[in-house]
């Protein structure tokens, strides 16, 4: 949606919404045909308008989706997602992911460790440190939610570090 | 359907409850035939039995009269040819999602290495690869039902039993594993071939079903049958879903 | 704690109490007083080594504790005929003052081994009833509230019954095992101290170990080594608190289906840390191997037994059939030869004719009555207006709670000796310090379950009473005790629980040579047991105690909290 024109190197914060719905998301958007006015979409799934909006905002993120206005379109790389088996999906998501701005921090943080990993609450500490305005925790949560889909970040709760998936 | 051959049958099942108040009568006179290659959806009002019905069909519960079929032969105790997904995805909340999924498997006579790897290509199927070390609450609901889906299919089943699988769910989730479980009972490579499904939603069992089986209760009968010859993908739009909708509607008021 | 599971009990417990009663009290007996010698073991001189050995049957009495547990527990859980057996039961057993049977037990487990032995397994078997019944229920609130739909999911995987309990029993029960685990040792201490006090008292046994020691301190007036063993009892009860309950409170947050409800309150930055050592560090691999090794014996045991179980047979299988119907036969001859037995016993002892009469021991009940009656409004006097003035702040309530938590796991009846001492010095009177000791046995109780009950009460109600401007009076008498009201009674039971058995060592004590008693029937059935050795009285009082004790509890406690919870019901 907007940028914060403040300064040039703003980090976006990840709405908290899953790839599942994301994925709905996309396949509503295509049975109208590959386009929709947002507020049909709410009042048709008979979803919370804010629900939807953040949900929107992760299928653009992605670049799944174009929104201009109150239009929301389903863009050739959104309609591929939809088409095509899982692990495409997974493939495709893996490439929009590494052009998010908070994972290539987080890979530089994790590149940067000696065994390439960080611990919990240090992670934290990064993401508070880069998005002062959100909750770290709920940062952390999208994050590894999204990182584990694209098998592009792991995190293991028992020995408590997050780690880069090579594959 | 009947160029396909017969998988299950439900022959004049009957089942009925002791409670404090006396003899609840659930289910009776049930006759049904299912058939491989073919999505079953079963509708009816909360109460009406459906939930027995499943159970009955899995060999979980005895029927009190009549019998369950299973390629023709008459089950004994649990089938382990179905498998069952549930509305609330009964996962244990202490089992990674490898273990939750691998805790289906132990009864087969598998090592530990054939069952690791079984769980590892069913995680792959649904979509789950890189959550095999997360617990149950760090998911979403959708998340644990793919691992439900993912624990059910690590069995081989030929049947696919599904209660109510996506009430849970937020609707966009729910579209979104509409789509999969459609896929994957549509591939040739899994072993499944027939799905069962109940569901209280109407729109979802016209979508999804070629045969819809509608029940009502007092006690737990099927009321009728109704066939959904449509092509998929099915346009919820279309009048011919809408036609089959106000049907089953009209059987269940 | 304690009210859900009431309203499961049926009228048929009546029957049920009774045949319990008569069961205990037939197997009363006295041990013979003179075959005992006083063998002070040399080495046992340390005080290290007595708590020790105090330690070691605090242990032993808990694995006991658990397997019981963990047996009937599933055993209920898992079939609502034995629930409806095996319930009433523990809760009977629960309300009964075990205490009293101490003495019996010693008789029947000399009859075992040695003197010794038979003292030790005795004070050992005493520590596991203070410690069983709430892990009983607790394992049976587990596994009930395992959620239908992963009770079904594990159903449909045709496990064997071993493999059930290991992956889904037992870890279900597990963090409500952990809840009440501190709670039993709590339990546990109260009663080793009990016994070594008791065994000391008017008979010379000698029973290594922390309580004696105190024991023997205030009877020489040795203060100093009071408080060093009193110091010693806090250090170790600290110490478990740290390292072993908090950690696994930690570790049981995994195994719990209500995530978050729990969560919130315990757990806590460092019992994580202090857990994370205790899975990661090199030093705590012999833990490690432990629990590879009871891996590795439930494995055998899954090779063995579930083999045999053909989940496609589940209908018809005659083999299960046939388990099935034996562990019936025994569970239901058990019972009934048990009835059988002791009716024919207790018949015996009740025909025989005894120079105490049936109403001076009525008498005997009564005055204990009075007393109890007395400590449980001594105790009101102090926790309701502690309560109501913490409700009012919450933020010292917290402090209060922790501070209280500690405090109730000191066991009051170390402090016993020393309140005899002390008030029959100053006041030279015993009734003080027996009201004084029954008092230490109750408040715990009524004050955990009234700050909990005072916790529940919302914020909405707090308004009502600044919205309508009522004074603290009004305000007490209008919306805080109504609140409290089922909390009130379900504290009150437990209470007055504890002073029952509590009275068992109060009414009756010998320091040295000076006996400190009062006319009650605790007194009666110490005295009958140490002084004169007059089983058929001991029998006689047992079984009048426990049988009005389990009458009120059922005719008064239990019908009082039905209408308090339905009158006062919080939610709507």
């Amino acid at each position: 949606m907007d940028h914060d024109s403040s300064s040039n190197k703003e980090i976006q914060s990840l709405p908290a919404a899953g790839i599942s719905e994301t994925l709905g998301l996309l396949e509503v958007i295509d049975d109208h045909g590959g386009e929709e006015k947002s507020y049909s979409l709410a009042s048709e799934l008979n979803i919370e308008t804010d629900s939807l909006l953040t949900t929107i905002k992760a299928a653009e993120m992605f670049g799944f989706i174009d929104t201009p206005g109150r239009d929301v379109i389903l863009t050739p790389i959104g309609k591929q997602m939809i088409e095509t088996e899982m692990n495409t999906k997974k493939q495709l998501l893996l490439e929009q992911l590494r052009k998010i701005e908070l994972f290539a921090k987080v890979k530089e943080a994790l590149e940067s460790q000696e065994e390439e990993r960080l611990s919990r609450d240090d992670l934290l500490k990064m993401i508070q440190s880069w998005l002062p305005n959100e909750k770290a925790e709920d940062q952390f949560e999208t994050l590894i939610n999204w990182g584990r889909w694209g098998e592009f970040l792991g995190y293991s709760q028992d020995d408590d570090y997050v780690y880069l998936d090579q594959g | 359907m009947n160029e396909f051959e017969k998988i299950l049958s439900v022959e004049n099942v009957g089942r009925s409850f002791k409670t404090k108040a006396g003899n609840f009568i659930a289910l009776e006179n049930i006759n049904l035939d299912f058939f491989e290659e073919e999505f079953v959806a079963i509708v009816g009002p909360s109460g009406c039995g459906k939930s027995t019905l499943l159970k009955i069909i899995n060999g979980m519960l005895k029927p009190s009269t009549g019998k369950t079929s299973f390629r023709g032969k008459a089950l004994g105790g649990i089938n382990l040819e179905c498998s069952m997904v549930y509305q609330n995805f009964g996962l244990l909340p202490w089992l990674s999602v490898l273990e939750n999924i691998e805790l289906g498997l132990l009864s087969r006579e598998l090592s530990n290495a054939q069952a690791q790897k079984k769980a590892a290509h069913y995680i792959d199927k649904v979509g789950l690869d890189g959550h095999e070390e997360a617990y149950p609450r760090e998911l979403s609901g959708g998340m644990k039902q793919r691992v439900g889906f993912a624990r059910a299919l690590a069995i081989e089943p030929e049947i696919l039993l599904m209660d109510e699988p996506f009430s849970s769910l937020d609707p966009l989730t729910a579209i979104n594993l509409r789509e999969e479980i459609l896929d994957i009972w549509e591939d040739p490579n899994l072993r499944i071939t027939t799905v069962i499904m109940i569901t209280h939603q109407i729109e979802e069992a016209v979508e999804m079903a070629d045969r819809v089986i509608v029940m009502d209760g007092s006690p737990g009968h099927v009321v009728k049958e109704v066939k959904i010859p449509l092509e998929r993908p099915r346009n919820r739009k279309s009048k011919e879903f809408d036609h089959y909708v106000g049907e089953i509607f009209e059987l269940i008021t | 704690m304690m009210g859900p599971i009431w309203k499961n009990i049926q009228i048929k417990w009546y029957s049920i109490a009774l045949i319990l009663v008569a069961l205990l009290a037939a197997l009363s007996q006295t041990p013979e007083v003179d075959t005992f010698i006083v063998e002070l073991d040399p080495l046992a001189n340390s005080l290290a080594s007595q708590i020790f050995y105090s330690f070691l049957r605090m242990l032993g009495a808990f694995v006991f504790a658990l397997v019981f547990a963990l047996t009937f527990g599933v055993l209920a859980a898992t079939s609502t005929t034995r629930a409806k057996v095996i319930l009433p039961v523990v809760d009977i057993l629960q309300s009964v003052p075990l205490l009293g049977f101490f003495p019996t037990a010693i008789f029947w487990f000399m009859k075992l081994g040695s003197a010794k032995v038979g003292l030790e397994m005795a004070v050992v078997f005493l520590i596991f009833t203070s410690q069983a019944w709430n892990l009983v229920f607790a394992v049976y609130d587990g596994i009930k509230n395992i959620p239908e739909s992963t009770k079904q999911a594990v159903e449909s995987m045709a496990l064997g019954p071993v493999a059930k309990f290991r992956r889904l029993y037992l870890p279900a029960a597990f963090p409500r095992i952990v809840d009440n685990a501190a709670l039993s040792w709590a339990n546990g201490w109260y009663f080793l101290m009990a016994c070594e006090i008791i065994a000391l008292g008017p008979l010379n046994y000698e029973v290594p170990g922390l309580g004696s020691v105190m024991f023997r301190a205030v009877e020489n007036s040795d203060w100093l080594t009071f408080y060093k063993g009193l110091g010693a009892l806090f250090a170790v009860i600290i110490a478990m608190d740290f390292f072993i309950w908090r950690p696994l409170g930690a570790l049981a947050s995994v195994y719990r289906f209500d995530f978050g409800a729990q969560d919130e309150e315990n757990s806590s930055e460092l019992s994580e840390d202090v857990l994370s050592f205790y899975r990661n560090h090199w030093i705590c691999s012999p833990l490690h191997w432990l629990g590879q090794s009871v891996d590795w014996i439930f494995t055998k045991l899954e090779d063995s037994f579930d083999d045999k179980y053909s989940p496609e047979k589940t209908h018809t299988s005659k083999t299960w059939k046939w388990v099935d119907a034996c562990i019936s036969i025994v569970f239901w001859t058990g019972i009934a030869s048990a009835l059988v037995w002791s009716s024919l016993e207790i018949f015996e002892v009740l025909t025989t004719p005894h120079p105490m009469t049936a109403a001076s021991l009525l008498l005997a009940i009564f005055y204990s009555s009075l007393r109890v009656l007395g400590a449980y409004v001594l105790c009101l006097s102090w926790i309701l207006p502690l309560c109501f003035w913490l409700h009012r702040r919450q933020s010292y309530m917290r402090w209060a709670q922790s501070t209280a938590q500690i405090l109730a796991s000191i066991p009051a009846t170390a402090f016993f000796p020393v309140i005899a001492v002390l008030s029959f010095r100053f006041f030279h009177t015993t009734e003080l310090a027996v009201a004084l000791m029954l008092v230490t046995g109750m408040q715990w109780y009524l004050l955990f379950n009234i700050i909990g009950g005072a916790q529940s009460i919302g914020s909405d109600l707090k308004d009502l009473g600044k919205a309508l401007d009522l004074t603290r009076l009004q305000y007490f008498k209008n919306i805080f005790l109504p609140a409290i009201a089922p909390a009130l009674v379900t504290g009150s039971i437990t209470a007055v629980g504890g002073g029952w058995n509590a009275l068992i060592i109060a009414e009756y004590i010998k320091i040295g040579d000076k006996l400190y008693k009062v006319f009650g029937i605790g007194a009666i059935i110490s005295e009958s047991t140490f002084e004169s050795g007059d089983r058929n009285l001991v029998a006689y009082a047992l079984f009048f105690m426990v049988f009005v004790i389990v009458t009120i509890n059922k005719l008064f406690w239990q019908p009082l909290y039905s209408w308090a919870e339905k009158k006062f019901r919080m939610d709507d």
